[in-house]
């Protein structure tokens, strides 16, 4: 055990990703939905904008409905948390049964809110569900290595999450420090030119948010 | 018992927490189905356990002697028991496995033996699987929940643990392996068996693989990591079949299987789990020949029987067979899964004239069986009621320097009153299968 | 037996070649090479070379048949691979060759495979033939041989690389793999033991495929394609009991591409 292949590394870091868009889309759903009761019903336009996805809703209870449950949007909460299953699934041997429930769990979740009521209280259950995931792969996966691919993978989403969101410069630096961690302790092989650059940039007065996204994209290598 | 049946729905919600499903292809279209569980138990008594596994040791242990032979000095074709043409035409014969021994010299390492038991008590057996049998994980993960749900059932029932079928698996693949890491190769996640594939691998430390991670080179197998590095691999549980192992060797256009691991297995670098070419020994025709092989290569009478089956090969067969269509079960021998399988009495008048014309030109295609008056099982239905169904036992029988029976099983039953097909395939579902140990 | 008369001995040169090319570079390039004759009572196989595009570390196998193949794995990536096998050898030994396989071989080899396997077609053809009136597998086999022209042409176009002799026959026209496969399964609907053997005919062209019949302990080799029994022109590559275990080459890479593959195959005196 703990042999990692190309696939393997490709489906831990993608394992990553997907759970923390899930999570950050999700928690920034709500904010939105907030804001779409009274005092900016259009806001979804915005949302669909900054989180960089085509805005095909055209209405706001359209958005409502088909954002979080459409399984056919593939920008879809649901259809980013299926993306997560399907790379969980075929690691199951690296990151256990117990591990991967959480993310079943979580699927649960969005299909209960969908035929439930309260829809956004219910669909909190999922977040619950996805911090019991990161819970599971701290306290159960016992090799660093494979923790820390799943870990740069949601670190490289969440700063890319929080550059498009456009998140005070603190944030971003704190998540940013953090992903280099993971970086190093992953292995994975990565441009160091990027973090140099990246590196000099943070020291600058103004962040340019759209640079550092773009550089990020192409850090790890293929 | 009460709290068993009380946690039944609690039981079925953590099985598909933890992803316990079988995939199915419906219209094109591959879904992932939840295995439905019932949770009142299939209870095997101490005794009766011994005679089953006595019974099983001794005809797992038959038919590898059977595959050792066949692909070898064939002594059971030219002493007469077996006529050649259940051989050489039988779809699991293959030739380029004629002449190679396996490592350890085992074929069947994992069989899966179906058995069914009759009103009168007994026990029959039903078909061998020799190839890839699978659902061993479904049981497994059942009694853990269960054990947890219940726990005073189990403390009041002497209930053989049968958590320990991963350790069993692990000490098979170390058993045969020629030096490397233990892999288990499967099609890929979108394979029916796929649940089973990845737990299997979680729980005997074996690394899972789709074949893309894996290379043959110079005759040796090798597991490749991100860098590149190499990792000699000597045991393969595949789970992919025999046709699309080695598209060098078989099925050439097949995309799952590894390029010459058949040659690394021939020069004896690999083992492979279960053994390719095993399929001739679980062939529907050669089922009728198991009692004398035991007899023939053990000297001992077979301790567990076939159900009464007749080969429309022989005359004096084809005539009971025509004579008692109606009341006899029909089976192709090319087919699996519980197709292919026919009720004489469920056809009209013109199927059964067009089928008894199929059977006459092809009689070495099938075998007919008595029906065997089921035992059923009592099931819950959907407003709690207990009913009875069909249902029958996987035996899982693992061969290391020494064949062992599961002390457990994957019981299967219809879920459909009238119907005696209980395939997960065909929307069956399972029972735990308990083996009391006094 | 009639039609016998010992070949007069000819030495040959030949060479095969495969040249095949990628649209765009493929890696993980697994192949296997079936297409190195050896002795037999027929043919003496003096001197052979292989070259594979620059690749020398490849291994060697042998089947049940005796087939001898060669095959490797260019991890690499490429978008030509070059065969080239080349050689001298001497045919026309004998016009037989001794049956010294294993003895379950004779049993395989009367059994229908996949592809020779008959349907209503060939039964109907093989009652036809009424071959109960010949006596002894050769007079059989070369009735065989010279009644199927009647009533099966040549056409490069009309069968698929995998066409059963069930379906070759009901188009009613194929290539020398058709004609070899039809005169299998209408030999086995005999009981005759009959295999498949690929190899090389005197001239330029690719490889060829006929068909080797067991008559009292001797195998006979028989060319429906060209009506012919098989003598000092012809060199024997490889057998099996139907085209697939003769396969000449074999792939399998990664890569998303169209591939031209072309094969030659030269004979000439020496």
């Amino acid at each position: 055990m703990g042999i990692i292949t190309v696939d393997k590394c490709d489906h831990l870091f993608w394992l990553g990703r997907y759970t923390e868009r899930v999570h950050t889309t999700l928690k920034y759903f709500f904010k939105s939905t907030d804001m779409m009761i009274d005092s900016d019903p259009g806001f979804y336009d915005e949302f669909c904008r900054k989180i960089g996805i085509a805005n095909v809703y055209g209405t706001k209870e359209n958005f409502m409905r088909a954002y979080p449950f459409d399984e056919n949007d593939p920008n879809s909460i649901i259809s980013n948390l299926n993306k997560a299953y399907d790379n969980a699934i075929v690691m199951r041997d690296y990151i256990g049964t117990e591990t991967m429930a959480y993310i079943q769990l979580a699927i649960d979740d969005i299909h209960n809110a969908e035929r439930g009521n309260a829809e956004i209280p219910d669909l909190m259950l999922s977040i619950d569900h996805i911090l019991a995931f990161w819970g599971c792969v701290n306290d159960i996966i016992d090799n660093e290595q494979i923790r820390n691919i799943i870990k740069l993978g949601k670190g490289i989403e969440r700063l890319d999450l929080y550059l498009s969101l456009g998140l005070p410069e603190n944030d971003i630096k704190k998540e940013y420090k953090r992903m280099k961690q993971f970086l190093v302790k992953s292995k994975m092989r990565y441009d160091e030119s990027i973090i140099y650059t990246i590196d000099s940039m943070l020291s600058e007065n103004e962040l340019n948010y759209l640079n550092i996204k773009n550089l990020l994209r192409n850090l790890i290598a293929k | 018992m009460k709290d068993l049946i009380s946690n039944a729905e609690t039981i079925n919600k953590l099985l598909a927490r933890y992803g316990v499903k079988f995939g199915i292809y419906k219209n094109g279209e591959f879904k992932e189905q939840l295995f439905p569980f019932d949770p009142i138990p299939r209870i095997i008594e101490h005794n009766e356990y011994i005679h089953l596994e006595k019974g099983l040791k001794q005809r797992v242990n038959a038919l590898n002697c059977f595959l050792s032979d066949i692909y070898g000095n064939k002594r059971i074709v030219t002493d007469g028991v077996i006529p050649e043409e259940f051989i050489y035409s039988a779809k699991g014969f293959l030739t380029p496995c004629d002449g190679v021994a396996p490592p350890k010299n085992i074929y069947s390492h994992i069989s899966g033996i179906d058995l069914v038991q009759s009103k009168d008590d007994n026990w029959y057996i039903l078909e061998d699987n020799l190839r890839v049998p699978s659902g061993a994980s479904y049981p497994m993960i059942a009694r853990e929940l269960q054990r947890r749900s219940a726990p005073d059932v189990f403390s009041y029932n002497s209930v053989v643990d049968n958590r320990n079928y991963a350790d069993l698996l692990k000490e098979v693949m170390d058993y045969v392996n020629t030096g490397g890491i233990n892999v288990i190769l499967s099609p890929g996640r979108y394979n029916a068996a796929f649940f089973e594939h990845s737990y299997l691998a979680e729980k005997t430390g074996a690394v899972l693989t789709t074949g893309r991670d894996i290379i043959c080179e110079n005759d040796n197998v090798y597991y490749i990591d991100y860098n590149g590095k190499k990792q000699r691999v000597g045991a393969v549980y595949r789970r992919i079949s025999d046709e699309y192992l080695d598209p060098m060797t078989f099925y050439e256009e097949s995309v799952i299987g590894i390029p010459h691991i058949f040659e690394a297995y021939k020069k004896g670098n690999v083992a492979l789990l279960n053994a390719p070419g095993n399929g001739v020994a679980d062939d529907k025709g050669i089922y009728y020949f198991v009692p004398k092989m035991i007899r023939y290569y053990l000297g001992e009478d077979a301790l567990l029987m076939n159900a009464p089956t007749y080969l429309p090969y022989y005359k004096n067969d084809m005539r009971y067979v025509l004579d008692n269509f109606d009341k006899l079960v029909i089976k192709d021998v090319a087919e699996a899964g519980g197709y292919g399988v026919v009720f004489g009495n469920s056809l009209t008048k013109e199927k059964k004239e067009k089928f008894i014309t199929l059977l006459k030109s092809e009689p070495r295609r099938f075998i007919a069986q008595e029906v065997i008056d089921f035992y059923d099982l009592n099931i819950l239905d959907e407003t709690g009621n207990k009913v009875p169904r069909k249902a029958d036992l996987r035996a899982f029988v693992l061969t290391n320097g020494d064949t062992k029976v599961w002390p457990s099983g994957l019981t299967r039953f219809s879920r459909n009153p009238d119907s005696f097909i209980v395939n997960s395939s065909q929307g069956g579902g399972f029972k735990d299968t308990w083996v009391l140990s006094r | 037996m009639q039609n016998e008369k010992s070949g007069t001995i000819k030495k040959l040169k030949f060479t095969y070649k495969l040249n095949a090319k990628y649209s765009s570079p493929i890696t993980h390039h697994s192949f296997t090479v079936m297409f190195l004759p050896s002795d037999t009572d027929r043919q003496k196989i003096n001197t052979l070379d292989i070259h594979i595009s620059n690749f020398k570390n490849y291994c060697l196998s042998d089947d049940n048949f005796g087939n001898k193949k060669i095959y490797g794995l260019i991890e690499e990536a490429h978008d030509r691979f070059d065969v080239v096998i080349s050689g001298a050898a001497e045919t026309g030994l004998d016009i037989k060759e001794e049956y010294t396989s294993y003895p379950f071989e004779y049993s395989l080899l009367k059994t229908q495979t996949k592809l020779t396997a008959p349907g209503k077609k060939l039964i109907e053809y093989h009652r036809s033939l009424e071959l109960d009136t010949l006596s002894g597998s050769y007079d059989k086999a070369l009735h065989i041989m010279r009644t199927l022209p009647g009533i099966f042409l040549y056409d490069t176009e009309a069968t698929e690389v995998h066409e059963t002799a069930e379906n070759a026959l009901t188009i009613g026209k194929g290539v020398c793999q058709d004609y070899a496969h039809i005169m299998l399964s209408l030999l086995r609907m005999e009981s005759i033991p009959a295999r498949y053997a690929v190899g090389m005919m005197l001239g330029e062209g690719s490889s060829h495929a006929w068909v080797e019949v067991l008559c009292n302990g001797y195998w006979y080799g028989f060319d429906p394609t060209n009506n012919k029994l098989v003598n000092e022109d012809y060199i024997r590559v490889s057998c099996g009991r139907d085209s697939s275990d003769c396969s000449v080459i074999r792939g399998s890479f990664y890569g998303c591409v169209t591939q031209d593959q072309r094969e030659t195959v030269n004979v000439e005196k020496i």
